[in-house]
């Protein structure tokens, strides 16, 4: 898989685990898939309440400006983050989104792709909702499957959640991911 | 309830009657916690099924339960988020009685044994900059750490306070920024490689103890991870307003030695170079680091404990009697005991001989200034640090230090493809400046740029050394770092 600089945004809610999503992403294309990586994050009051965002640039080169300029996707988890980061989507981008969380109106147009997936309701649904994060990873990987491995992301979610957690972790991923294949088609 | 509260009817605001008055929700400030419900003494609220604006289910007045809402106000109590409140009908005196319950006494949580791990991570790591100087302190053999944490130095004191007692060494949370400075340099004094880790208004306390560091020659790491000031300033966000702070905050005569690195990598490999410089010329050392280093995110690659090079002390050769111990070698750096080793240790802050006895002659003092400046100074080559960038056909030199080298990286990346011949020198050592190699480029090239976070602070020592360059200057008060395109103008504006 080769690629050019890429710039990846998840947004949403203090609490959702957005910061750790990105960082699973981060650590699995850096660490697992060897390529460069660098992740920031919202840093402050808003990662613990507000809209709260985390983003990653990867690339086959060294990254030297480590912000996103203008992301090539995002993954969206509630309505304030819908409306603080969308509108610097890039033209033409990908956009994923919780669609119990998060209704989309005219800025969703610069979009060239939208994805939706109930992921809040999925992992409510697997007895545990703080995986949400997880499902929406597992979606987010199969969409994304020409920049990641799908096999990395898997190991880098297991390797970032506690122990004890591993399968409940594996099961919301895998129910992100399943979810991904039997609704986008055609492609 | 004598509370009025403002309320908004709209459909974000759900509202009951109940036999004493009316019940209201307002959904979107419900964070889930769950409390109005668990603390109901009749049970009466329970977890709706839609989600609001934050992706919590917020409660409900069970509709079969109405009439048993008592009107306690307990929800009212308890929601942290003011989400929930209950009004009393104005004729309603009809106050609840709550019923007695006990509650046990929960078990005290039991301390978990501490696991021995190694001290060197070898391997690849996803670490933030904080984290890694951290682990890079403790790959350099740092048993101790004395520190109040503060943003956004937090992370190094979080990551060191668990792996501290993993590999044997001490964190001690100190009462504030004074005391914890002075706990590192005891710690030195007693044979441990110490050190803390603070950001602004905890550099500027430690300020008159990284002195006493200085006069006693005591070697100790103090990490700054820069943030916005004066005072409490931008708690949160970048800034690079600390560097003439490094040179010249503790008053009096002195050299210091600042690094700054631009990447996790750098602040875990920079981390251990500090330490070998402390140890190596016997003075504190400062590592410059900035809020985007130490909340970035990025591959650390620690190497196997026999590839990093570790420099200790220079252990005194005479007797114990017979050792002075500010004598210096011929590298004006003296051997250092340490306390209990049998050596007769006198410290002080008072200009002192090499005993370690006070003086008030000024021949002394003299002799002390010259030589704890001159042992940094005669040695300067060797400490100091640098990147070069497309500097060898350069007709533009941009200089950057931390993150901003990263930002003026890709300008210059930016700048070569529009034709501009523009070139980056980045300072990897802040202290001492290398005065050498600008005035070196300064030979060659007519225009300098100097982009740091602050309102001119490096450009200073650039224009003291690059004469007759003219030396331009693009800052920024903090909060943000420059963007690749503003570097990109500046660079075009001046070389038109």
């Amino acid at each position: 898989m080769k690629m050019a600089r890429t710039e990846i945004k998840f947004g949403g809610f203090g609490g959702q685990g957005i910061i750790l999503a990105g960082f699973i992403v981060g650590k699995a294309v850096s660490l697992y898939d060897k390529k460069e990586a660098v992740f920031t994050q919202s840093y402050g009051p808003e990662a613990r309440g507000g809209a709260c965002a985390a983003s990653l640039v990867i690339d086959d080169k060294v990254i030297d400006y480590p912000y996103p300029v203008s992301p090539d996707i995002m993954v969206i988890m509630s309505q304030e983050a819908y409306h603080d980061y969308v509108p610097k989507l890039k033209e033409g981008g990908i956009l994923i989104i919780d669609e119990d969380l998060v209704s989309l109106d005219d800025i969703a147009k610069r979009a060239g792709k939208i994805y939706k997936i109930p992921a809040t309701r999925f992992a409510e649904e697997l007895g545990m909702k703080i995986a949400a994060n997880i499902v929406m990873l597992g979606f987010f990987g199969y969409v994304a499957r020409n920049l990641l491995t799908t096999e990395s992301l898997k190991k880098s979610v297991l390797e970032s959640v506690p122990a004890r957690f591993r399968d409940q972790n594996a099961k919301a991923f895998d129910k992100g991911y399943k979810y991904a294949q039997e609704t986008i088609k055609g492609e | 309830m004598a509370t009025t509260y403002i309320i908004k009817d709209d459909e974000k605001t759900k509202k009951w009657k109940t036999p004493h008055g009316e019940l209201y929700i307002i959904k979107d400030r419900c964070k889930g916690c769950s409390f109005c419900i668990e603390f109901c003494p009749k049970k009466v609220l329970v977890e709706s099924k839609e989600f609001n604006a934050k992706g919590y289910h917020p409660p409900e007045l069970q509709e079969d339960e109405t009439k048993k809402c008592i009107n306690c106000g307990f929800c009212a109590m308890i929601c942290p988020e003011f989400a929930i409140f209950s009004e009393a009908d104005a004729q309603s005196k009809d106050i609840a009685q709550i019923p007695e319950k006990e509650y046990p006494i929960p078990e005290s949580p039991k301390i978990p044994e501490i696991k021995k791990a190694r001290d060197v991570l070898t391997g690849e790591h996803f670490w933030n900059g904080d984290v890694a100087a951290a682990e890079g302190a403790i790959a350099a053999g740092c048993k101790f750490f004395g520190g109040y944490p503060i943003t956004p130095s937090t992370e190094v004191a979080e990551h060191i306070a668990e792996r501290m007692p993993q590999v044997g060494g001490v964190y001690v949370q100190m009462e504030d920024e004074i005391a914890s400075i002075a706990a590192v340099l005891g710690a030195a004094w007693g044979g441990a490689k110490s050190m803390t880790a603070t950001s602004g208004p905890g550099f500027s306390l430690m300020q008159e103890n990284i002195g006493l560091a200085v006069i006693t020659e005591t070697p100790c790491l103090i990490i700054n991870v820069q943030r916005g000031g004066p005072s409490t300033g931008l708690p949160t966000l970048v800034a690079q307003a600390d560097v003439m702070q490094a040179r010249w905050g503790t008053h009096g005569d002195h050299e210091i030695i600042a690094l700054a690195p631009n990447s996790p990598q750098e602040c875990f490999d920079l981390t251990i170079e500090c330490f070998n410089l402390a140890y190596k010329y016997r003075t504190p050392v400062l590592l410059m680091m900035d809020e985007c280093v130490g909340h970035m995110t990025e591959r650390v690659v620690v190497p196997e404990r026999s590839k990093i090079h570790l420099v200790d002390r220079k252990k005194p050769k005479g007797e114990p009697g017979k050792v002075k111990i500010y004598e210096a070698d011929e590298d004006l750096v003296p051997p250092m005991p340490y306390a209990g080793e049998g050596y007769n240790i006198h410290m002080t802050g008072l200009t002192h001989d090499e005993r370690g006895y006070p003086s008030t002659i000024p021949e002394t003092q003299e002799r002390m200034i010259k030589r704890i400046c001159d042992k940094i100074r005669i040695h300067a080559d060797e400490i100091i640090r640098y990147e070069e960038f497309m500097l060898e056909d350069a007709e533009i030199v941009v200089v950057a230090y931390g993150i901003t080298s990263r930002v003026v990286k890709r300008a210059v990346v930016m700048a070569r493809e529009k034709g501009i011949k523009a070139g980056m020198f980045r300072l990897i050592t802040l202290w001492p400046f290398p005065e050498k190699k600008v005035r070196e480029l300064a030979k060659k090239v007519k225009n300098f740029l100097v982009v740091e976070i602050n309102y001119g602070q490096m450009v200073l020592e650039v224009e003291r050394c690059a004469c007759p360059s003219k030396v331009h200057f693009l800052g920024k008060m903090g909060g943000s770092v420059h963007t690749p395109e503003e570097v990109l103008q500046k660079i075009t504006e001046v070389t038109k």
